[in-house]
Parts: C-alpha cells; structure tokens; sequence
C-alpha cells in the first residue's frame, strides 16, 4: 500500500538543493530538485548501507569511441547523478541503477506536486 | 719522443665458474651449484638457471643445449602426449629487455614468421604455431598480420605481456586488435620473461621469488589494461586469451577489479558490463596450474573464471615447470566431458585447429 508523504510546499526546496525526510519502514529519504526536475532517493546504500542522499550530485558521463585508433572521449551527458560519498557507488537520480551494474539499485520513489505541495510516494 | 711500452688498462678475463668452485669452502652450496657448469654469469633471481643446477633435466629436445631443431617438435608432442601442439617463440619472450629498440622485434618477428612456416609448421603433423607480433611498432604489427595471418598453420598471434610501455589497453595497438579481429586470429597474451627482472631490481634473492610473482604480474598488469581500457567491448569478436599464469589469479582479479569498477564506474565509461564479465569470455591457459589445498576452494575458483569452457591446456614443454596432460586428468571434480574440453576440444573450437 502506497503512502504520500508531504515533502515541502513547492517553491520551498530551490534548484540545487535538497531535503531528506524520515518515514516509518523507508528510513530516511532524499528528496532533490535538480535543475527544476524532482528526485527521491532512499538514504541509504545498497553497497555499505552509506548515506548516499548526502553525496554529490553530477552528470554521468559517457563513452564516445570513433573507431579504431581513436581515443575513448569521455563526454558529459545529461543523466543526473549522485554518488554515495563513502565509496562513489554512483546512481542515476532517474531510476536509482548504478551507473556501472544495471543490476544494482538505490531505491527511488515517485515525487508528485498536489496542490502546490511536493509529496514523495512511498 | 714515443715509446713501444703500452699498458692496456681494461682488458678481461673470463673466468670459469665450476674452476672457481675449487676455491670455494666445501660446504658452501655454491660450490655444488658452480660446478654443474651454469651457462649464466651469475645466476640471479633475475638472471637464473632455471634448472636448477642440473637437477631438472631436458635432454631429450635441444633446449638446454642452446637450440631447439625442427625434429624436437616431435619429440616434445610424445613427450607431452599430445595430437596438435602449437608453438611459440622462446627468444621473443624477452623482447622488453629491448627496451626502445623497436627495430628487432619487427625484424626478429618476420624472421621467425617465415622460418615457422619455412622449417616448423605442418599441419598434417599437427603442428601449428601464433604469430609474434612486434608490438613496439604497432603498424609494422598489422603489415606482418596481413603477410603471414592467413598461412595455414598460424592459428592465432602473440604478444608478449612483460613490458610493453604503455600496456595493451591503449589505443596505440587498436591496429592490431582490428586486424586479428578481421582475420579471426585469436590473440594469445604470453607472461613474458623480462618482466621478471623488475623483480630483481627490487632485491629478491632467489629465483623462485622472482618467478611467483614475476609472470603473474606481467600478465595481471595487461588484463587490467586490456578490461579497464574496453577492448573486448571495442572488438568485440576478438577472441583474447591469456598465457603461463596459471589460473588461480583470474577469479582474485575478477573480484579486485570488479569492486574497483563499482567504485569509480565514471573513470571506464566505455565499460557496459563488470569486469569479471568480459574477463570470463576470456580463455586461459591452465600452465603452470596452482593446485590450492581446498579442492573445493579450486572448483568455485575455476566456475568463478568462466568454467571448464574456458580454459585450454597448455604444458609450456620444455620450460621448466612444464605440465604434462596429468595436471588436467587428476584434477578429482571435473567431469571427463570437462577434462576433455581442457585437454583439445576448447583449444580446436578457439584455434580453428
């Protein structure tokens, strides 16, 4: 059974920032606004249990590889990012999947705006 | 006004080790070991006679004696007891004692070619041998690809692991992954000798120091390179295989470099899996073939690195520490479909023999 849980009023948290919320059985939960777009993250690392929702926030950055003999260029893309600052476990802000092993995970939740208040969905 | 009295203040003599054993004390091991007649200067655990003063003989096959004849070939496969052999090259596994000289490789690597096909190989026999590629001069590598990668008998190529500056990741040898790739030549990563001498430098005493870490490190440091840099992902039809670490070191550097990837996914972004991933479509020869106490501490280690599928069996005849076929046989958990795939089926599929 899902669960909607006041964040902030919209507006309050501002491009760039952040808040972390506690809730009963989730633990404590990240919530980003990055560049206007609404992130939620649970705070806690799938690799050493780290407080990933803490870490810095970037670009992940990709491969472009023009054939034989070429350099790899590593280019900027515009997939948001964190990273756990105890280890770099690095998740994108989308779907919470490690940008190295699809197979790992930080669990993410669905952020709404409802009468000009932001809510994330447990 | 001149004078006919000249003194030539540099000049030597060449001193003969088991004559100066008679000097020595009796009871100094050194005296025995002088005396076998060393063909080293001074053997060193850089520098070694690998068969240990006499007590690990090879008299059957030329090797010791300074040279091997093309009717050794024979010899060695009754030995080993093997149907197929292939053959690679002893000189050229020191090539990065060459250093900058990228002129003997190249030239070394074409006269070894067309002698290989000239005097070796014979398929009908089933004798067949990699091409060395000079890997100092990456274009010359390809030109040697293109002249000698399509004659019978040259089942794959070579490069040898100790010492190429920078390693096999970089983009610099791209050349010569594209044209095996083309030519389906399977690329045999070889530990090579002269790596062993880093070592050395660094104060080991005894060659068996030397030679544990001194292989395995050659080969450790390219399959880093090789992973990290994505060449299996930038060639993907290469089939890659590693040479004469044993097998133990695979699954340890599968998880080093697995846990390292997870950290700093951002510095290999060309990666789109694990590196134990790619490392386990690799193939690798089984000599010498570490034998760990916990049997079944050496099964997990084997389906950690991919299985018996990946695995070719390899003696390394007439080297010292060779393996004969026995290595594979006595090995208690593997099925004799297993064994069999070790022993010849793996090394047909992979060689095209």
């Amino acid at each position: 059974m899902t669960e909607k849980v006041k964040v902030c009023k919209e507006g309050e948290l501002k491009i760039g920032s952040r808040k972390v919320i506690s809730r009963d059985g989730e633990g404590e939960i990240g919530v980003f606004n990055v560049e206007g777009k609404y992130y939620a993250v649970q705070n806690a690392c799938p690799h050493r249990g780290g407080p990933v929702c803490e870490g810095q926030i970037q670009k992940e950055i990709k491969a472009d590889w023009r054939g034989p003999g070429n350099r790899i260029e590593e280019t900027i893309s515009s997939i948001p990012t964190i990273a756990c600052p105890w280890h770099g476990w690095e998740f994108k802000l989308e779907n919470g999947e490690h940008i190295g092993d699809s197979k790992i995970h930080v669990k993410t939740y669905k952020v709404i705006i409802e009468d000009k208040n932001v809510y994330v969905i447990c | 006004m001149t004078s006919d009295y000249i003194v030539d203040s540099d000049a030597h003599y060449l001193e003969s080790l088991p004559e100066l054993a008679d000097y020595m004390p009796d009871k100094n091991p050194f005296k025995q070991r002088f005396k076998r007649k060393p063909n080293k200067m001074f053997p060193s655990s850089g520098y070694p006679d690998h068969y240990m003063y006499g007590r690990i003989q090879r008299d059957e096959v030329g090797y010791l004696k300074g040279q091997m004849i093309p009717e050794d070939i024979p010899t060695a496969m009754e030995i080993v007891g093997a149907n197929a052999i292939i053959v690679i090259t002893q000189k050229m596994l020191s090539f990065a004692r060459l250093g900058g000289d990228d002129e003997r490789p190249e030239l070394i690597a074409n006269a070894y070619a067309d002698y290989m096909l000239d005097r070796i190989i014979d398929p009908d026999e089933g004798i067949y041998a990699l091409l060395v590629l000079p890997y100092q001069d990456p274009e010359r590598a390809v030109e040697l690809i293109d002249r000698c990668g399509e004659e019978e008998g040259f089942v794959g190529a070579c490069m040898i692991c100790g010492g190429p500056e920078p390693p096999f990741g970089n983009r610099k040898y791209d050349g010569i992954y594209e044209a095996c790739q083309e030519k389906k030549l399977p690329l045999v990563f070889h530990a090579g000798g002269a790596s062993l001498d880093y070592f050395y430098i660094k104060g080991y005493e005894k060659f068996i120091e030397t030679h544990t870490l001194g292989f395995l490190w050659s080969n450790m440091s390219q399959l880093v390179s090789i992973v990290i840099q994505g060449v299996a992902e930038k060639f993907p039809e290469l089939k890659i295989i590693f040479q004469e670490s044993g097998i133990l070191y695979v699954p340890s550097l599968m998880a080093r470099l697995d846990a390292e990837y997870l950290k700093r996914s951002s510095e290999a972004p060309i990666l789109t899996k694990k590196p134990s991933e790619y490392m386990s479509n690799f193939y690798y020869g089984t000599q010498p073939l570490d034998e760990p106490k916990s049997t079944d501490y050496f099964q997990s280690a084997i389906e950690e690195l991919g299985g018996a599928s990946q695995l070719l069996y390899a003696s390394d005849y007439p080297h010292w520490d060779y393996d004969p076929p026995s290595a594979i046989k006595s090995i208690p958990f593997l099925t004799d479909e297993e064994k069999e795939l070790i022993l010849g089926k793996n090394a047909k599929r992979v060689f095209g023999i």
